[in-house]
């Protein structure tokens, strides 16, 4: 069993994300859960999301908050100085983050792996969101992809189609360019 | 659930097997029982003829302009004239005014309104010729009210009156800005269409002897008002002119002021007429009255107009002496003082021996017109020279009747017109035709305390708008417009009259109002609660025990 | 054809409304219930869910509205939670005795104050004595099928059901589930034939005044047919196994017929607690697990059977009635009573207001029970600064200034 964390901020679709890695992991035949930490949300304040992918064959599941996720994905570099997201975080785990910088940059201790993208031109580029509030959640979906190889592409798009309600296509194309950009460093 | 002695007898739910409230028969638990009954309103009571305002205020609502009509010529056939110069007493009653802090009903203005709206509408022919022929003596509002009864009970009326015009006071003595000729003159003309035959310069005494009437009519009504001077006790009094001959004079366009400071003796109506109208011609008016405003016989709505055309009032104020001093008149007042109430309720002037003496150019007396009972004979006359009279004017000669100004001295048009109308329904009776005359209102008054105010529209009360004229002779104020009425009678409580406004229906606790383009009580079902009675907001409604409707 | 798709609970139960072919709905939305508010008003507006969806300005609204729509013959469905369930509640009681099969979902959260909208069995339970029957959904396939199968039931003895849901534990999580083919839920579940018509041409006056005289019979066919509603649930969800795929009973063991300790839970918790029963058996620990689904009827008879003879029962309580005990507790210990070979009952307070009850703590509360000799009635599990055990009785106030940050 996989568990994965997302942290993000009110409006950049840390919920959606979920969701929709979820619905990736589903389509290619595995039990899965997606669920937000639901608090009283406003637009920019820290959200948690969380999901569960079982290994094949496994249906087998937990209802409880993921405190030691495998892998995090950050929708916004500075919650890595406020909200602490690396707690808990498995050795050899990857942090997918959205930020111009290269991995090594974040000064992310060396047992984790980092993958940095710049989620956020990508999303602005096409227009996601708006330009001050960009959703670049299908943009740092492609890079989780790219850096962990849970879910094929392929099935990424297509829970793209799924679970994204507006602008499939430009969603669609947001992920495969941070699939493409994205940086990948192995510090472990 | 009768017979239920086994739980397994018993439905699933509370459910009665056939509806309750058909089966279960609730008026038999009743000891009152509401009735929708027609009680006379205030405005009603207080109108000298009755007229039934909120039925015709109702028809005006459904925008029933002819049923509205019909209901009010039943008492007074003049609403032109009356929606123009009534004190309208009706509205000193109105509960609305009386339960709340608002302004009564504007209800003369409503029958302005009503009168304008139907000045075209001709009179009905009678039907049925009675063949009877009755004289009536004076072409004022008594015997215009008298000619209009008679003539629509079938018979055939002649009026006579000294004047070359017909109208007496409405023409000759209430001035033009008050009410215009034009609407007398429409009245008479309608009074003619009607088949109302006018004979004009006919004085009683001199061109016509009441015997020769009564020997040529069926009857006589003599409705020959009050136009004589009455002496004023004022030393002097050769020097004053009398008002109501000054009034008389300005309505032909005979008069002319005498200079430029005139005073008028006086506070009743007449009085009022004469100042405004030297006031209008150009005179600088001053009242003297010997009691205050308080006192002051005339209607407030006169005085304030008085006072907005810049008349000038001098309260307490009694003239003793008139002198010729040049061409200017020298007045001598005394101070008076208010002492006990008399027996009008009025406190009495009382001397105070102060005198001071003011100068005018003209001085008008308008302290009350007596009536000339000469051509009458003494066998109908008391000890004082007063008619001696019933209720309904018949003096002790069955075919002759009197009314108006003659019968009670100076009084107001509508005083007149009941007047009129009493006669006529007294000698149609006397010549046989005593049924066809409408019951008089109950003597059952709506009270202040019965209505509910609660549910009705709260809005300012409509009054004639002041017409925007140059010319101080053209009728002084505008009528109402459509939209006004109908916004005014919506403030109307109806009192004592059902106007279907279904508070009762809504309010009913068991549905046992039933509606029928009204409402209806069934009483198989009516608990006796009295909600609907307390809801209604005029009141149109009582509670009578069951024991009086059974013993009935 | 059946479907599988990746839902949350909240519309996993707008999706069993639909398949129930729900013909008239009508609730106020409130957190987290609202998803199924807008799935079904979306399902409605659209025209694939053949219904009426009546807005209202309030929860007692809502459920004045679906029992008119009942009582003239339509299946009503709404769904609530928390505060809206409890403005619910005089409504509630009108459905039963007006006898209407109304299905309620209700997604369970902490009443306030403190405002809370994390899961907590408080508001549902707070109606256990309405006359509601209540099953309580653990995952999401269930807060779809339990709307079905509470149907079935509750058509057949006319008594209205709710459907407990946790908040967020289940309402806002996606997992997959069966979303049924809409034949066999027809053939499963037939058209609903109201016990009385409405029929304006013969008036009859409903749940008028009773008096004194009759009152008391028509309370006992409701306790009747309530009682009838364990066997009918049984057989209910015997049938749906057998059309729809997947058995359903009043009650579920789970590694119980050898098990010395039993852990007792009903809702979501209860996944964790099943995961922690089979961590207990590969250390082997001969650990069981009850979960109660049907709270109303409480199926007493089964419950002595699955617990007689057990060395000790530890039932978890997400809720709490204070001035007693844990609300399941309560009730398994009120089946046992009496009987002679009934088991210790030990009763554990957990998760309140939403705090997250792990597959640790089913682990603490194993630990507790096998070192603990005298069965408390409320053994309370995480409050800060406290060990397991039971409420205080040297506990006196002391006024503290109000906290900055609450959260």
């Amino acid at each position: 069993m996989i568990e994965l964390r997302i942290h993000g901020r009110g409006g950049q679709g840390a919920v959606v994300a979920s969701k929709t890695l979820a619905q990736a992991a589903f389509l290619a035949g595995r039990y899965v859960q997606s669920y937000p930490d639901y608090g009283v949300e406003r637009r920019g304040a820290p959200v948690v999301a969380f999901a569960r992918i079982a290994e094949p064959g496994d249906d087998l599941f937990v209802r409880q908050d993921i405190r030691e996720p495998h892998h995090l994905l950050i929708l916004d570099a500075t919650l890595l100085d406020s909200a602490n997201p690396i707690a808990g975080l498995q050795p050899g785990g990857w942090v997918v983050v959205n930020t111009s910088d290269p991995p090594s940059a974040l000064g992310i201790v060396p047992r984790f792996r980092v993958a940095t993208v710049n989620a956020t031109e990508i999303a602005q580029r096409h227009g996601l969101g708006s330009a001050a509030q960009p959703v670049v959640n299908t943009a740092i979906l492609g890079a989780f992809v790219k850096a962990t190889g849970i879910v094929s592409m392929e099935d990424l798009l297509a829970a793209i189609d799924h679970e994204v309600p507006v602008k499939a296509e430009e969603n669609r194309l947001a992920a495969s360019e941070a699939y493409e950009q994205v940086l990948l460093e192995v510090s472990v | 659930m009768s017979g239920l002695d086994h739980v397994d007898n018993y439905p699933e739910i509370p459910v009665s097997l056939a509806a309750t409230s058909t089966v279960l028969k609730t008026g038999a638990w009743r000891s009152v029982r509401p009735v929708i009954r027609i009680r006379t309103a205030p405005c009603s009571a207080y109108c000298p003829a009755g007229i039934s305002i909120p039925e015709y205020f109702d028809h005006l609502k459904e925008e029933k302009l002819d049923e509205a009509h019909s209901v009010f010529m039943e008492r007074n056939p003049f609403p032109r004239i009356t929606g123009r110069v009534c004190p309208h007493l009706c509205e000193q009653g109105c509960n609305l005014a009386v339960a709340t802090d608002e302004k009564p009903l504007s209800i003369r203005s409503i029958e302005r309104w009503l009168g304008d709206q139907t000045a075209d509408l001709p009179h009905p022919y009678p039907t049925e010729e009675t063949g009877k022929q009755v004289a009536v003596v004076g072409a004022g509002p008594a015997g215009m009210a008298a000619a209009y009864y008679l003539r629509r009970s079938g018979h055939k009326v002649t009026v006579f009156d000294r004047r070359e015009s017909a109208g007496g006071i409405l023409r000759y003595g209430i001035p033009e800005y008050r009410l215009p000729t034009a609407v007398v003159e429409n009245e008479i003309e309608k009074l003619e269409d009607m088949g109302v035959e006018f004979r004009m310069r006919l004085a009683l005494g001199t061109d016509l002897k009441l015997e020769d009437l009564e020997a040529a009519y069926a009857a006589v009504f003599v409705a020959t008002g009050a136009t004589g001077q009455r002496s004023t006790g004022i030393e002097g009094e050769s020097l004053l002119e009398p008002g109501l001959a000054f009034l008389e004079a300005a309505n032909r366009n005979l008069a002319s002021l005498p200079g430029e400071r005139c005073a008028v003796i006086g506070g009743g109506n007449t009085a009022m007429d004469v100042a405004r109208m030297l006031q209008r011609m150009g005179a600088k008016v001053t009242v003297l009255y010997r009691r205050t405003l308080a006192e002051m016989p005339a209607i407030e709505e006169e005085y304030e107009r008085a006072l907005e055309d810049g008349v000038d009032f001098n309260w307490l104020t009694q003239p003793r002496k008139v002198t010729k001093l040049g061409d200017k008149l020298l007045v001598t007042v005394e101070q008076m003082r208010l002492g006990t109430p008399d027996e009008s309720g009025r406190r009495r002037p009382e001397p105070t021996g102060i005198t001071r003496e003011l100068r005018f150019d003209g001085v008008f007396s308008a302290t009350g017109e007596k009536a000339d009972t000469a051509p009458f004979p003494d066998r109908l006359r008391d000890s004082h020279g007063w008619l001696d009279l019933d209720g309904d004017g018949a003096t002790k000669d069955p075919l002759v009747y009197a009314g108006g100004d003659l019968a009670t001295g100076p009084a107001t048009v509508i005083e007149a017109v009941v007047a009129g109308r009493n006669a006529a329904r007294a000698i149609d009776a006397e010549l046989g035709y005593a049924d066809r005359w409408p019951a008089e209102p109950p003597a059952d008054t709506v009270s202040p305390a019965e209505v509910n105010v609660t549910y009705m529209p709260h809005h300012d009360r409509a009054e004639d708008p002041p017409a925007v004229t140059a010319d101080p002779f053209a009728e002084e104020t505008n009528t109402l417009t459509a939209a006004d009425v109908l916004g005014e009678i919506d403030r109307c409580l109806s009192c004592g009259y059902c106007n279907t406004c279904g508070t009762c229906f809504v309010f009913c606790p068991d549905g046992a109002i039933l509606w029928d383009n009204g409402p209806r009580i069934d009483h198989e079902f009516c608990k006796g609660c009295g909600i609907c009675v307390n809801e209604c907001p005029g009141h149109a409604m009582v509670l009578v025990n069951e024991r009086e409707v059974s013993h009935a | 054809m059946p479907e599988r798709l990746l839902l949350t609970g909240n519309h996993a139960a707008a999706y069993g409304a639909m398949l129930a072919r729900s013909e008239v709905i009508s609730a106020y939305p409130i957190t987290p219930q609202t998803m199924i508010v807008e799935l079904l008003s979306e399902l409605t507006a659209s025209g694939r869910l053949d219904a009426k969806f009546i807005t209202v300005e309030s929860e007692h609204s809502a459920m004045a509205a679906c029992v008119g729509a009942s009582a003239a013959g339509a299946r009503a469905y709404t769904a609530t939670s928390g505060q809206g369930l409890a403005l619910m509640h005089e409504m509630l009681h009108w459905a039963v005795g007006a006898r209407l099969p109304i299905v309620l979902t209700n997604v369970s959260r902490a009443m306030a104050p403190g405002w809370s909208i994390w899961s907590d069995q408080s508001d549902i339970l707070s109606q256990r004595d309405v006359g509601w029957m209540m099953l309580f959904a653990e995952s999401v396939q269930e807060a779809q099928d339990f709307i079905i199968w509470m149907y079935r039931v509750a058509e057949q003895v006319f008594l209205p059901g709710m459907v407990g849901m946790d908040a967020f534990i289940l309402s806002h999580t996606a997992e997959p589930l069966i979303v049924h083919d809409q034949e066999a839920v027809d053939e499963y579940l037939p058209g609903f034939q109201p016990l009385y018509d409405l029929d304006p041409e013969q008036p009859r006056a409903y749940g008028g005044l009773v008096n004194r005289d009759h009152y008391f019979e028509l309370r006992y066919k409701v306790y009747e047919n309530m009682e009838r509603a364990g066997q009918l649930l049984i057989d209910a969800g015997e049938e749906f196994g057998e059309v729809l795929g997947h058995k359903y009973t009043p009650l579920e063991g789970f590694m119980l017929d050898d098990a010395d300790y039993v852990l007792v839970s009903a809702g979501a918790m209860t996944s964790n607690v099943r995961q922690a029963v089979r961590d207990l058996r590969e250390k082997g620990i001969k650990a069981g697990l009850l979960r109660v689904i049907a709270f109303r009827p409480f199926p007493v008879k089964q419950i002595r059977q699955k617990l007689g003879g057990r060395k000790k029962v530890a039932v978890l309580d997400r809720n709490m009635s204070a001035g007693h005990s844990g609300i399941f507790a309560e009730e398994i210990r009120s089946a046992l009573l009496g009987r002679p070979d009934a088991p210790p009952v030990y009763g554990y307070v957990v998760g309140i207001g939403g705090r997250d009850v792990r597959v640790e703590t089913a682990h603490e509360v194993m630990n507790d029970l096998l070192v603990r000799d005298e069965p408390e009635m409320s053994l309370f599990v995480g409050v800060k600064g406290l060990p397991i055990g039971p409420l205080r009785s040297d506990y006196e106030i002391r006024p503290l200034e109000p906290l900055e940050v609450m959260r």
